[in-house]
């Protein structure tokens, strides 16, 4: 892949991380209260509106830019990484290809119940399918970095592993999911930095092959 | 070609999944909103009365639903401090006799109409206090499944003060000042609210609709041959719409003869306004040309998705969805350019929009799950949806709420157990 290609990649990585914190954002701190009844258009610009549609492009932004991010490490790294990082890094981006799909399914599905139920399923399904992929995924990419000559990413993703449930726990609402999801912001910064500093392929181990 | 039991198997697993899934659709709510309201205020029927109007509030609620078009529009506005001004506790049959009977309230001449299955009840709208009560009636009862209807039907108020109920027999005539009988027109079985306009008063029964002047001679009786229990008749400027037994009819209201007659099976009342008449079915809410019958539009949530009883405001259509089996929900359409386009929707539960302000929309519904749970007239504002107050009766069904009567400024409402009481501006001595 192209350097250019690489570095653009992890410039989407790095905002991908960005709006994952964003739209974490709990909607009263932009001022939306508390609603008696679902409004179908809201007014432009109103807090309403912002939950409504504002939020959710930015989420399906989020899922793309964390999606391009990993593509982009795995094709850097594939000639060189070995099984864990090949086979994590496959099981990431798949994981990822599956929430940048859930994501509009569910919130389509939010949006109109009536013709939405085949839609929630399905997007509950490949949610719940990425979900499980992606952890033991994420754990073998994390392994395979720890092993390279540019550890750093490798603890990034264990950061991720272990700060999100920890954080997602031990944080109070309304400020647990943006703190939650601090990990993650933090995880594809670095993997943005990586690409666009280090555009060469990593190798593990300082022997050039992990394999 | 041949079908192997594998194929067969994937086949049929294929189609009860999709056929499951689209009968849950039809069961459930299109509306996204499943939470009840939370009214930024509460006043409860039981408060103490902050006193009499200084004035009678002025207009008028002279039949169910409001309009003889039955609308549900009141037009105005309502206070944001709205409290109990008056509140009456009526005479009404014991519940071991007669039931839990006392009918929506109707407002006309300065005048409270209320009807329990014996009798019609007047109150002065200013002060609440009695005008007259009359003597015994068969007034028209009918157990209602809907925890929003009255069991008795309202009575009607005409333009010189009178007073129209409908009986178990017919139609009967009371003075306005006194509550006497003034006439009975028979041969008519569980009238429904009749309609009444300066020239006289359309009576639709089981069997046949009359139109009778005010004097009490009939002009005119048509069969619609309707064994359900009649719902109230609608009138346009050149229309009646009945439901009748092979959907809903256009009559001439001079003569009686059949305009068109709509293939729409309807389960609650049919509303005209302007050009159009409005009915709720199982397949949704249809607008009909009222000159001609042609159908303008149908408006659908979707399969197995009732849409009924329809108040019709100035630039907004509410309408209650029913699924199947899930709580209802109320609609707000826009209606600005013709069309409905849903602009705002809320759970109701079993609930519904009864009427309707230039801002509001008023419901009756459950403020909350189980037998505790209170019934409320709950105001929606027009807009968002938002629940601005709400007029709390209780959980008893004896304290339910009925379809309150809205005029300029203030509400009347009356419970099931013959609490009659009427709502105004209060902290600004009134």
């Amino acid at each position: 892949m192209a350097r250019g290609w690489l570095r653009s990649f992890g410039g989407a990585s790095i905002l991908g991380g960005v709006l994952t914190v964003l739209v974490n954002v709990p909607s009263t701190w932009y001022g939306l209260e508390p609603r008696d009844s679902y409004v179908f258009d809201p007014p432009p610009l109103s807090p309403l509106w912002i939950n409504r549609e504002l939020v959710p492009v930015l989420s399906v932004a989020a899922a793309i830019g964390l999606l391009l991010g990993v593509v982009g490490l795995v094709r850097r790294d594939w000639s060189v990484a070995g099984r864990a990082r090949r086979w994590g890094g496959v099981g990431v981006v798949v994981a990822f290809v599956g929430v940048t799909v859930a994501v509009p399914a569910l919130l389509y599905s939010l949006r109109d119940p009536a013709g939405g139920v085949l839609l929630t399923f399905a997007g509950l399904g490949v949610g719940a399918l990425s979900l499980l992929v992606l952890v033991p995924s994420a754990i073998l990419l994390a392994y395979g970095y720890l092993k390279t000559d540019r550890p750093r990413l490798g603890y990034a993703f264990v950061g991720l592993l272990v700060g999100v449930p920890v954080l997602g726990f031990v944080v109070p609402e309304p400020t647990k999911a943006p703190v939650a999801a601090l990990p993650i912001a933090v995880a594809w910064g670095v993997l943005g930095v990586e690409l666009f500093r280090h555009p060469d392929p990593l190798s593990g181990g300082g022997n050039g092959n992990e394999r | 070609m041949a079908i192997d039991r594998r194929r067969f198997l994937e086949l049929a697993g294929a189609a009860a999944a999709t056929g499951g899934t689209v009968a849950l659709a039809g069961c459930t709510s299109s509306c996204p909103d499943s939470d009840r309201p939370t009214p930024d205020r509460t006043v409860s029927i039981r408060e103490t009365p902050a006193g009499p109007f200084d004035e009678p509030p002025p207009g008028d609620w002279p039949t169910l639903h409001g309009t003889g078009g039955r609308t549900g529009f009141a037009g105005g506005s309502l206070p944001d401090r709205l409290g109990v001004r008056w509140r009456t506790d009526l005479d009404v049959p014991s519940t071991d006799e007669g039931s839990l009977s006392t009918s929506a309230p109707t407002v006309g001449d300065g005048t409270v109409v209320v009807a329990d299955s014996r009798r019609v009840h007047a109150l002065s709208i200013r002060t609440g206090e009695h005008r007259w009560r009359s003597d015994p009636l068969p007034v028209t009862v009918h157990d209602t499944l809907y925890e929003y209807q009255a069991n008795s039907v309202s009575p009607a108020i005409g333009p010189g003060g009178d007073v129209y109920v409908g009986t178990r027999e017919g139609l009967t005539a009371l003075d306005g000042s006194d509550g006497s009988v003034r006439w009975t027109v028979g041969g008519l079985t569980d009238v429904a609210p009749p309609v009444v306009t300066d020239e006289g008063v359309f009576a639709l029964g089981r069997e046949s609709i009359t139109a009778t002047d005010r004097s009490g001679e009939e002009r005119w009786r048509r069969s619609v041959g309707r064994g359900a229990p009649p719902v109230a008749p609608a009138l346009g400027d050149s229309i009646v719409v009945v439901t009748a037994d092979d959907g809903v009819r256009g009559l001439d209201p001079a003569t009686g003869d059949e305009r068109w007659t709509a293939d729409r099976r309807i389960e609650t009342h049919p509303v005209v306004d302007g050009g159009a008449c409005f009915v709720g079915t199982t397949e949704g809410l249809h607008a009909i040309d009222v000159a001609s019958g042609a159908e303008d539009w149908t408006f659908s949530r979707g399969d197995y998705r009732a849409l009924l009883s329809p108040v019709i405001a100035a630039d907004t259509i509410y309408v209650v969805e029913q699924p199947g089996e899930a709580g209802a929900a109320s609609f707000a359409l826009d209606r600005t350019d013709g069309t409905p386009d849903p602009r705002w929707c809320s759970y109701l539960g079993s609930g519904a929009v009864t009427a309707a302000t230039d801002d509001l929309a008023l419901a009756i519904l459950s403020l909350g799950e189980g037998p505790d749970a209170a019934q409320a007239i709950v105001a929606f504002t027009k807009s968002l949806g938002q629940a601005r107050w709400a007029i709390e009766g209780g959980s008893r069904p004896r304290d339910w709420v009925t379809p309150p009567a809205v005029v300029d400024g203030a509400v009347v409402a009356t419970t099931r157990g013959g609490t009659a009481v009427a709502l105004g501006e209060v902290g600004t001595g009134g």
